[in-house]
């Protein structure tokens, strides 16, 4: 029998809830559940996977901008016997007089399972979490500009306005708390580059549509009422309208998606006592307010961010998305990278402890990764050697932890780590790993639209065995 | 071809036939359709549930499904109630009042930041209908997002009409929602006096009808109920930021700096009459237009 998801449609007689499949949905904000006609199933309400899941939930720590793999997981020692002499390498968007540049940091082995870092990296370096860690250096993007690149890994589609990763993973799993959204995305006060298409339902129905927590004011967009009005002004207001909705419902029988709409407003109000309950971190423990670096200027936004991230999977949210950026040092990387993986180190290592401990790390996958990786040469800029690097699609680094991956080095890049040649694989590879480990099958989870049934990594791809546990 | 045969193939052939004859025009093929008697047909039908037998997918248009205003229609449907909408055909367009945390969200683009989103400066400008709306393909207006107008990256071949909550969190607490409302109530005061004509009054406004006996009793009770409560409380005035502090990281040093981000709109701007400019009888009086703009009957097309 076929999987409910790819369900062929006009084979039969037509459900509302296909009609809801079937119809091209664009909406903004936060849309979850469902309440349309009595006996539909809400299309966020928990869903069989289709084999086995190794992780039931994701946070995807993604650092924008593009993070140099060679200064941070993947060191080239031979950039480093190569640096400032003049590179020949015809690719990437530099032009005219390029040369190596080798990485400001040293490396180390950390844990037992050969883990490399640079210095920068201090409390992901603590065995307790990277023992944890899968290194996977094979993954190579195609574009080499932010917005492309960022969709491509995002969306699986480089043009973006497809479904996102967190979309897709809703679609085919829903979510276990139907009183909070199914895949929120936290960002800095600015979006990453191509915005909210980041995390775009795409052409699936609204309800998968990410939620994005605003980092300022209202953490939903018109959450709370209008400050003069109380909490029992609101009531006695919901009260007189179900009265106007259900005078109106009488004189018009056979209208049954009525109490379904008064019913949103009755959800609608539970939110309001419950979203703020889950980002309220007032609550947390001192050590764990220290351990997540919410002390310290330069951690406390991204350690709020994964401490919210564990409040929010411990909820039943599915998938959590945090955008850091700051990672494109064409300049300056020695003083732009450590600046930003110190913001990360601490609470992303915490995030990692904290899961472990409370047991939910072998059900919730945590990856760390950017939208490419960068180049082993730079040019000069103002006719002075500039040490960065550009962008390099054709390498790049990734961490993942906990959720069925296997903790090691998996793949490898060539010497100058221009391109990887070891376990090389595409990003609609990744986005089939992913599925695969949330017990999804991309050539199985479809959506019928544009004429045609389209899945996430467009045209299928194949399962990365060799990060999979 | 995938779908159904079509169930009136006389029909689409007679449209057909006509559209080709008279100068496939499609202003005259529209016309023709929404003159028909099908077109026009009752949501209502007497014998509903004889129906629900014989034809449940009401192939043969007895009656005409019920459907939930557009976000367009919706918005200029509550102007027009409101006394605000400027009917003015062409010209530049508008830019409407778009909720203000979005209106001022840093929006990145290539190497930089957006300017911030400014609405014209004045009501008359500002209350065009949706059609004449400036749309910023980054950046959408988040009242008709969330009433389903399609983004402008793809075609849309049918829109999505599911409720969802998001849309009760707009309608009961948006801004634009309570603006809406107390010009909605200062209409309302100008043209009726006592509690129970100024029910009336809205109703036929927003409905097309007076109120039933019962709505009215309850509702007159709802108001003076109220007037008490809003007696009790203040309102802050509202206030529009001038300028606006940016942050964002240098791309070659990484070294975050800030800048300050003009917004000459709201030097000279006229808002519309809010919370705190009007009385506790008026904010009472809102406070029902507001239940109204949420019914079923003013958001359902009969």
């Amino acid at each position: 029998m076929n999987h409910p998801l790819c369900s062929r449609p006009f084979s039969g007689p037509v459900s509302r809830r296909q009609m809801l499949y079937g119809l091209g949905a664009s909406l903004g904000s936060v849309a979850f559940t469902n309440l349309l006609g009595k006996g539909a199933a809400a299309p966020l309400a928990p869903k069989p996977s289709m084999h086995p899941a190794k992780a039931k939930n994701v946070i995807m720590l993604f650092m924008e901008g593009g993070p140099g793999h060679m200064d941070t997981f993947d060191p080239k020692p031979k950039l480093t016997s190569l640096h400032k002499q003049e590179s020949k390498i015809a690719k990437g968007q530099e032009t005219g007089f390029k040369f190596y540049v080798g990485s400001p940091f040293e490396f180390r082995k950390v844990g037992q399972n050969g883990i490399e870092m640079c210095d920068q990296w201090q409390h992901l370096a603590d065995p307790e979490v990277a023992d944890e860690l899968c290194n996977y250096r094979g993954l190579q993007a195609e574009s080499l500009n932010h917005p492309e690149a960022l969709y491509h890994m995002n969306t699986g589609s480089r043009l973006g306005a497809d479904p996102a990763l967190g979309a897709w993973a809703s679609y085919g799993l829903g979510t276990l708390n139907q009183n909070l959204p199914g895949y929120v995305v936290m960002t800095e006060l600015a979006f990453p580059q191509g915005g909210s298409g980041n995390w775009s339902n795409g052409f699936l129905p609204a309800y998968f549509q990410g939620t994005r927590l605003r980092t300022e004011g209202s953490p939903i967009l018109d959450l709370n009422s209008q400050p003069w009005k109380s909490r029992e002004h609101q009531r006695r207001a919901l009260d007189e309208l179900a009265f106007l909705n259900s005078q109106y419902a009488a004189r018009n029988p056979g209208q049954e998606d009525l109490a379904a709409r008064m019913e949103t407003y009755e959800l609608a109000y539970r939110m309001q006592m419950e979203v703020p309950g889950v980002l309220a971190i007032d609550g947390e423990s001192e050590s764990t307010r220290e351990m997540y670096g919410l002390n310290d200027k330069h951690t406390e936004t991204f350690g709020r961010q994964c401490l919210l991230a564990r409040r929010m999977i411990e909820q039943g949210v599915r998938f959590v998305q945090i955008f850091s950026g700051g990672w494109d040092s064409h300049d300056y990387l020695e003083r732009a990278h450590s600046e930003r993986i110190r913001s990360v180190d601490k609470p992303m290592a915490a995030l990692i402890k904290d899961l472990k401990r409370r047991g939910m790390l072998e059900d919730t996958l945590v990856i760390w990764m950017g939208e490419f990786g960068r180049t082993p040469d730079n040019n000069k800029r103002g006719g002075v050697y500039s040490l960065g690097r550009g962008h390099n699609a054709e390498a790049m680094t990734m961490l993942m932890a906990g959720g069925g991956v296997k903790p090691g080095i998996v793949g490898a890049t060539d010497e100058l780590g221009l391109s990887a040649v070891d376990v090389a694989h595409p990003i609609r590879d990744f986005h089939c790993t992913l599925l695969h480990l949330l017990g999804l099958n991309d050539n199985k989870l479809t959506y019928f639209h544009g004429g045609r049934y389209k899945q996430l990594s467009q045209f299928g791809g194949q399962v990365i065995r060799e990060i999979i546990a | 071809m995938k779908g159904a045969k079509p169930t009136h193939p006389e029909l689409l052939d007679f449209l057909t036939d006509d559209f080709v004859k008279n100068g496939w025009t499609m202003k005259r093929l529209h016309k023709l359709i929404m003159l028909s008697d099908a077109y026009r047909m009752s949501t209502r039908h007497p014998q509903a549930d004889a129906l629900k037998e014989k034809d449940p997918n009401n192939d043969l248009l007895a009656f005409f499904p019920t459907r939930r205003l557009s976000s367009e229609e919706l918005r200029d449907a509550m102007l027009r109630i409101t006394g605000e909408l400027n009917p003015a055909m062409g010209g530049l367009p508008a830019f409407p009042e778009i909720n203000l945390e979005v209106a001022l969200q840093p929006r990145m683009i290539q190497f930089s930041l957006a300017p911030s989103y400014q609405p014209s400066l004045t009501p008359e400008e500002r209350n065009r209908r949706s059609v004449y709306a400036y749309r910023i393909r980054g950046q959408a207006d988040p009242f008709m997002e969330v009433f389903n107008k399609p983004g402008p990256n793809e075609s849309c071949e049918q829109r999505d009409d599911a409720a969802v909550s998001p849309q009760a969190f707009t309608l009961l607490n948006s801004e634009m929602m309570t603006d809406r409302s107390i010009a909605f109530a200062l209409r309302i005061g100008k043209e009726a006096t006592t509690p129970e004509a100024k029910i009336d009054r809205a109703f036929q406004l927003a409905f097309g009808r007076d109120a039933a006996t019962e709505e009215r009793g309850r509702l007159v009770r709802y108001l003076a109920e109220m007037k008490d409560y809003h007696a009790g409380v203040t309102p802050k005035p509202v206030s529009y930021p001038t300028k606006i502090t940016r942050s964002l990281v240098e791309e070659f040093s990484g070294k975050t700096f800030d800048y300050d981000e003009i917004l000459p709109a709201f030097e000279n701007y006229t808002a519309d009459t809010k919370a705190a400019d009007v009385d506790a009888e008026t904010r009472a009086l809102a406070d029902l237009c507001l239940l109204l703009l949420n019914s079923h009957e003013f958001l359902y097309l009969n």
